[in-house]
């Protein structure tokens, strides 16, 4: 005989009963390892995404808007090593061949052979056939396209000028031509190809990179280098970048210009880009820098030429408000030396919007054609202008007016083509002309030919690519790491599952002590006969522990099922939350390990309670009363004191009490005391009802100060009222049951019985209690927090900003929608106005995305369209309460009124002193995240980060990226250059999910070659949506529009919120059924203990309906005491949505919920008694007793 | 002297403090080797609470217990199991046989917490049923036993380890008079075999009568009747 046979031949000789415990254990286990599985399996299949949508490729080199010769790839490759391929990549949209189905947001990839090789797929994605496309598996279904089938294809124009450049025509946006589906790219294929942060597959289309090229008018250009070099830094990738990068690579071109005896260096850009310009300047600064802008009109007096070329020069020694003419013009207007020219011409702005300027120039003198006629080269190639063979023919992107140009013109057009017509200083030229693009049209240096590879290499040499926007991504280590740092899916679903998981080992708990009071008889024994307390604690504790195992590893079984199921869910009805259905099951041991362990260690502790608190409790106490064993249980009720007239295994009952008296006990005493080692806390006597109160009252108070402060739509303040409002009921429940114990009926009937009997165990009847309230607490409450885009949502201040609808065009729009000419253009209806944004950069930070997103999407426009739009809920110093969008244009470093827009603000060491607003200057300096391997570059940092203000909701702020308010976000710019974006304030819930916003005026001096917008918040009366909707789809078609109503989109946000709460809502309500079903169980056993009593009613003439009256009222009770417990504080947690006019909240379903929990306690109540009580010898037990 | 009961006085209290029965006051009595005595008094007198303090389950609020001239209240909490597990064997009314145990490991049972060689505990186990008429039947559960047959199953699980001291509360209360009169024959031969002290709680005059001596314990105190 050894302790390990007793203890397994306790174990199966209670096997009924511990397998129901185990049972308990087991739904608990598999919870908490089920969430261990679901976290694996997400983590798991965000990093095969991650593989699947970049095969073999681990980094990529971008440039912006840049395009870059495809040679460079080349050269990338041999400098490495390493497999490089150049692709050409687009946006677009695609309709399918019968024109029923349409697709935005298509991803077209022009591609060579090497990059099938690159991603690791057997299919050649090159696609040689020219007017032939493969196309991924998710749009052929979307399109119902098989092989063969043709679709059309519309694509963004892929250019190397970028598309708002002043002078050039933004005519034909977007190509469009007829594809044949040559196959379908699965997800073995790497259909999936995304460079894109997301486990969502983008709509792609594969066709041949020398086809595309050629129809966007390309010959070999690329916007991505897609490079597989494992274990490769970003820094030796820019080091191989920078020995491959040629000036064609930075759209720069040299050539020898002999008729001038010069060398012309000039951007296919049309403009040369400040910082390129400043780079020529130090390599050449003698050379001669010219800008050349197309003018309107060039008058004198009554006389007027218009359309001409004008050239800003250093070459001409001009002073500012000097012109020089030529002779044809000077003729032309009659003028000469002396003589007040007006010069009229077009600024361009941010959306195309033209204001026309005018400068008066004082002629200095007038040159000879001759000597102006070697100048013809001056003029930029401008397309649609330089190409034109007549004026009539031009195409500009400024209007031309025809009926302006006469027969002169025309003949000076086919004499001397764009040859300026006049000269003003380059200082003048710049402050005039520059714009965004640049501040220079060419450098002329001195040389021939034979000087070209000199200046080539010079040029080479000074220009760094990444400040000329290229930039090196390490494409699959950020992703991984953005799928490791993403949603954690093993904590939610803990947490989703944290009822089921209580509830579990409630059960777990109760059926534990009944077993352990059944048998408490057998304590007294193993006393008597000598064991020491410990031992005795060993034995039941490892036999506990048995039962633990047991259940823990049927849960494990369990927990792979619930696994697969919430899988099953997660890929179907819950797929909003996932939006991928790329989830696989991964059952790793070591989930399985660490689920056991947790769930062994709850386990531990609440069998330990259960023993030390439940049935050691003083072996020599059941024989005093003379009490039997298996009917201890009232005596070993939790409340006894051992100190009170009993003893402790040989020490006095005075001993026993010494030392553990609350006072001076020191923490591990007490906590050891809560487990029921010794000594005692007693939380009745002043403690509770203070407790009960406090909490009452602090309930009270915060309900009171959520109504009559008007912030009724704030569900945390409810949640936390209703919260302290419960523990305060549940307190009360405690010194109810006390007071019904130690109370006397002097008279007696069914009911007073009922109650009374109710506090023969006042653990069990508290656990039930409590379990039965704070499930309806959790389950209805929980229900508040659902959102739904109703009527407030509407508003301005609501989360659609009062917008009627959102729309993201693939093709940007480049002008200005609420001119009245555009609106007239484009037959767009007056009432309706539109906010337009910039983007820049791709993630989407939204809940949509699971991947953690470092740098989400930029959205960039100017404030004050949003003014007394959304609402803010946090917001830094920076913020201006008043007018909070304005603080968008602050400039943090500088102080008001000195506002100087290359002067941005640096890191920590700046202290801002004011803003745009004119309100008191914030002192608060801007804090930097980011953490430097030294105080030195720490130091460096710190001085020369610029960082510009930001907005974003306040929920992906907080959730999905990790950061808060007074935070900053680090970009790279165009040029290269680190920024931080400074979050200045976080907005409530809005359609701004998953974006940040800036200002358009600090976007675009940071990324400046970016050309119109592609996303708009539209508004206009919500009377005829429907009607809009047509209509503004049927305008922007080409631009591929995808608009959808602002509540909806809202709604889409928030279905995810929903899911999540849905979620847990049911689960929450499966884990009080099964706390029910646990009741069932816990009462079946209370019942049969209870036979002695039962067997009494009955020997005193009770007849069996009444002794079932008796159980049934006492069950109902507890059944109806824990509703009333825990319905009123949850109607309080959930009165957000039960108030008129806020988010509504589905009562039909919160009534169902209620009426099915109190059916299922009541069925399984009546259900019990009956069978316990039918058929039974009641006498029996009596006299077995 | 084997056990030597001093003075000892013995209450019940509510949770609340308040005294709600003194059972003993002042008790006395003394217990020799190879002694048999008899406890006998009305429901409620203290009996079994006597019985308690003389196995060291419950403690006197006043007075003194001396085991072999050792006080009982300077062992701690370990001593004191080791001096239960030893020195004492305890009979209850009901024999408390665990139902998940055959007969044999029931008896074994106090052999568990015993360090050391186990052999002599086995042996000794071994001759007890034997004695008893209960070696054939080892390997069945309590629950295919019969009343009689649990109880003597109790008897031989009290004295496996060899105490000297047995307490027996009403042994045979819930047996008939058949297997009652087997059991009281078999505590006395046994007893006087192993040389034990012996006491009896009982409201039987038939084990009374086959004791030395009888005790009546009325208000607390115990009357010499026999």
């Amino acid at each position: 005989m050894q302790f390990r046979r007793l203890i397994s031949r306790s174990f199966f000789h209670y096997l009924k009963g511990n397998l129901l415990a185990g049972g308990g254990l087991a739904v608990a286990t598999a919870v908490i390892t089920g969430a261990f599985i679901i976290g694996d399996s997400l983590s798991h299949s965000l990093e095969r995404a991650v593989i699947m949508r970049l095969g073999g490729i681990t980094h990529s080199v971008t440039a912006g808007e840049r395009l870059f010769t495809m040679e460079m790839g080349d050269r990338f490759a041999e400098e490495s090593g390493h497999p490089v391929s150049s692709a050409l990549v687009a946006g677009g949209m695609a309709i399918s061949g019968d024109g029923t189905q349409r697709l935005n947001r298509v991803q077209v990839i022009g591609a060579d052979d090497s990059f099938s090789s690159l991603l690791g797929s057997g299919l050649d994605y090159s696609v040689t056939e020219p007017g032939e496309a493969i196309v991924s598996e998710n749009m052929a279904g979307r399109l119902g396209l098989e092989a063969g089938d043709f679709l059309m294809l519309r694509m963004k124009r892929a250019g190397v000028i970028p598309m708002n450049t002043p002078l050039v025509s933004d005519a034909d946006q977007s190509v469009t031509r007829r594809l044949m589906v040559a196959a379908i790219a699965g997800d073995d294929d790497y259909g999936r190809f995304n460079l894109r942060v997301s486990q969502t597959a983008p709509f792609n289309v594969f066709v041949n990179a020398a086809w595309l090229n050629s129809v966007m008018g390309l010959d070999g250009m690329a916007n991505i280098l897609l490079v597989a070099h494992e274990d490769a830094a970003a820094g030796e990738l820019e080091e191989h970048l920078a020995a491959a990068f040629r000036l064609e690579d930075g759209n720069l071109s040299v050539r020898a210009v002999q008729h001038r005896g010069m060398i012309e260096i000039s951007s296919e850009r049309v403009f040369i880009e400040d910082h390129v310009s400043e780079r020529l300047d130090s390599v050449f600064p003698d050379g001669d820098r010219v800008l050349t802008y197309f003018v309107n009109s060039l008058e004198k007096g009554e006389n007027d030429t218009p359309y001409s070329f004008v050239a800003a020069t250093g070459r001409r020694g001009l002073e500012p408000g000097q012109v020089v003419i030529n002779e044809w013009l000077a003729a032309d207007l009659g003028a000469g030396a002396g003589d007040t020219l007006l010069m009229r011409y077009w600024e361009t702005g941010t959306r195309r919007e033209l204001t026309e300027q005018e400068t008066s120039l004082v002629v200095e003198r007038v040159i000879g054609m001759d000597e102006a006629a070697a100048d013809s080269v001056l003029m930029p190639f401008l397309p649609g202008l330089s190409d034109a063979g007549s004026c009539r023919d031009w195409d500009a992107g400024v209007p031309v007016e025809l009926g302006r140009i006469r027969d002169a013109d025309e003949d000076y057009w086919d004499d001397y083509r764009g040859t300026p017509k006049a000269y003003i200083s380059l200082e003048e030229g710049q402050r005039l002309w520059t714009n965004r693009f640049g501040n220079l049209t060419s450098v002329w240096l001195p040389g021939g030919e034979d000087d070209i590879s000199a200046v080539r290499e010079a040029i080479e040499t000074a220009i760094d690519p990444m400040q000329t926007g290229f930039q090196v991504n390490e494409l699959r280590e950020q992703g991984l790491q953005s799928a490791a740092a993403g949603v954690d899916f093993g904590m939610l679903f803990g947490g989703l599952g944290f009822f089921v998981m209580m509830a579990g080992i409630m059960l777990f708990f109760l059926l534990m002590l009944f077993n352990l009071e059944k048998r408490s008889g057998q304590v007294r024994l193993f006393s008597s006969l000598g064991y020491s307390r410990p031992l005795i604690r060993k034995i039941y504790l490892a036999e506990g522990m048995l039962v633990a195992f047991a259940g823990g590893v049927g849960g494990l079984l369990l927990a792979a099922g619930y696994g697969e199921l919430v899988r099953y869910a997660l890929t179907g009805v819950w797929q909003d939350i996932v939006r991928t259905e790329l989830l696989v099951l991964v059952v790793r041991p070591s989930s399985l390990g660490w689920g056991l362990a947790v769930s062994l260690s709850l386990a531990l502790l609440v069998i330990t309670l259960g023993i030390n608190r439940y049935i050691l409790k003083g072996p020599g106490q059941n024989e005093g009363s003379g009490q039997k064993a298996g009917e201890e249980s009232s005596d070993w009720a939790p409340d006894e004191d051992p100190g009170k007239g009993n003893s402790r295994d040989g020490v006095p009952a005075e001993k026993a009490s010494e030392g553990n008296s609350r006072k001076g006990v020191p923490v591990m005493n007490r906590i050891r005391a809560l487990l029921g080692y010794g000594g005692k806390i007693r939380f009745s006597g002043r403690l509770i009802p203070a407790g009960a109160w406090l909490c009452a009252v602090g309930g009270l108070a915060i309900l009171a100060l959520q109504i009559f402060s008007g912030r009724n739509t704030d569900p945390a303040g409810f949640f936390i009222s209703g919260g302290l409002l419960l523990v305060a009921l549940l307190l009360f429940s405690h010194m109810a049951l006390a007071r019904i114990e130690k109370s006397g009926f002097t008279k007696i009937d069914m009911t007073r019985l009922s109650i009374k009997n109710l506090s023969r165990n006042r653990t069990r009847s508290l656990s039930i209690i409590t379990l039965l309230a704070l499930g309806m607490f959790v389950i209805i409450a929980t229900g508040s927090f659902r959102k739904d885009a109703a009527t407030a949502e509407m508003h301005p201040e609501g989360g659609t900003g009062g917008f009627l609808f959102i729309a993201e065009a693939t093709v940007p729009v480049l002008h200005n929608l609420n001119t009245r000419e555009t609106q007239l253009d484009l037959n767009i209806p007056g009432d309706v106005s539109f906010v337009q944004f910039m983007a820049g950069y791709a993630d989407d930070a939204s809940c949509l995305n699971l991947n953690e997103v470092p740098n989400p999407r930029i959205l960039a426009t100017d404030p004050e369209h949003l003014e007394g739009r959304f609402s803010f809920v946090t917001g830094t110093e920076w913020l201006d309460r008043e007018n909070p969008w304005q603080s968008l244009n602050r400039e943090p470093g500088n102080t008001p009124g000195t506002s100087d827009p290359g002067n941005a603000p640096t890191g920590r060491s700046s202290a801002p002193t004011g803003g745009c607003s004119g309100t008191s200057a914030p002192d608060m300096a801007v804090t930097l995240d980011k953490e430097y391997g030294s105080d030195e570059q720490q130091q460096a940092h710190n001085t020369s980060v610029p960082v510009i203000p930001a907005i974003a909701d306040q929920a992906v702020i907080q959730w999905g990226l990790n950061k808060r308010v007074g935070d900053t976000l680090f970009y790279t710019d165009e040029r290269g250059r680190e920024i931080g974006l400074l979050l200045i304030g976080g907005l409530a819930n809005s359609v701004f999910q998953g974006n940040v916003i800036v200002s358009e005026e600090h976007f675009l001096r940071h990324f400046p070659s970016t050309s119109g917008s592609s996303f708009f918040l539209v508004d206009a009366g919500h009377d005829r949506t429907e009607e809009l909707r047509e209509e503004l789809d049927f305008i922007f078609r080409d631009h591929g529009w995808e608009m959808t109503t602002a509540a909806e989109r809202l709604n889409e946000f928030n279905s995810v919120e929903n899911t999540y709460l849905g979620i847990f809502m049911m689960l929450g309500a499966l884990g009080v059924l099964l706390g029910i079903a646990g009741l069932a169980v816990v009462m079946a056993r209370s019942i049969a203990e209870r036979r002695a009593e039962i067997a009494l009613y009955a020997s005193l003439g009770y007849k069996r309906s009444q002794i079932i009256s008796i159980i049934l009222r006492e069950y109902l009770v507890l059944l109806g005491w824990g509703l009333a417990v825990g319905v009123p504080p949850a109607m309080i947690g959930a009165l957000p949505s039960l108030l008129p006019g806020t988010q509504q909240m589905n009562q039909a379903f919160l009534a169902m919920i209620i009426a099915a929990i109190f059916l299922h306690g009541v069925f399984w109540i009546v259900v019990t008694s009956l069978l316990m009580i039918r058929g039974r010898n009641l006498t029996a037990a009596l006299r077995n007793d | 002297m084997l056990l030597e009961i001093k003075d000892v006085s013995k209450s019940y209290k509510s949770r609340y403090g308040k005294t709600l029965r003194e059972v003993l006051r002042g008790t006395s009595l003394s217990l020799g080797l190879g002694e048999k005595i008899a406890i006998a008094g009305p429901s409620g007198s203290g009996k079994t609470t006597l019985l308690n303090l003389a196995g060291t389950l419950d403690f006197p609020d006043k007075g003194e217990i001396f085991f072999r001239e050792r006080p009982l209240s300077g062992m701690n909490t370990a001593e004191l199991a080791g001096f239960r597990n030893r020195k004492i064997g305890f009979v209850f009314q009901f024999h408390h046989l665990l139902p998940q145990l055959t007969l044999w490991e029931n008896v074994l049972i106090p052999a568990l917490p015993v360090n050391g060689d186990k052999k002599e505990i086995y042996k000794r186990a071994e001759e007890l049923l034997l004695e008893t008429g209960l070696w054939d039947i080892r390997h069945q559960k309590p629950g295919e036993l019969s009343g009689g047959e649990c109880q003597r199953t109790a008897v031989v699980r009290a004295l496996v380890n060899g105490p000297s001291l047995l307490l027996a509360d009403e042994p045979t209360g819930s047996l008939d008079s058949e297997n009652a009169d087997m059991l009281t024959k078999l505590l006395i031969r046994l007893g006087e075999k192993e040389n034990l002290g012996m006491i009896v709680v009982t409201h039987s005059m038939d084990i009374a009568s086959r004791m030395d001596r009888i005790y009546n314990l009325k208000d607390g105190r115990l009357e010499k009747t026999q």
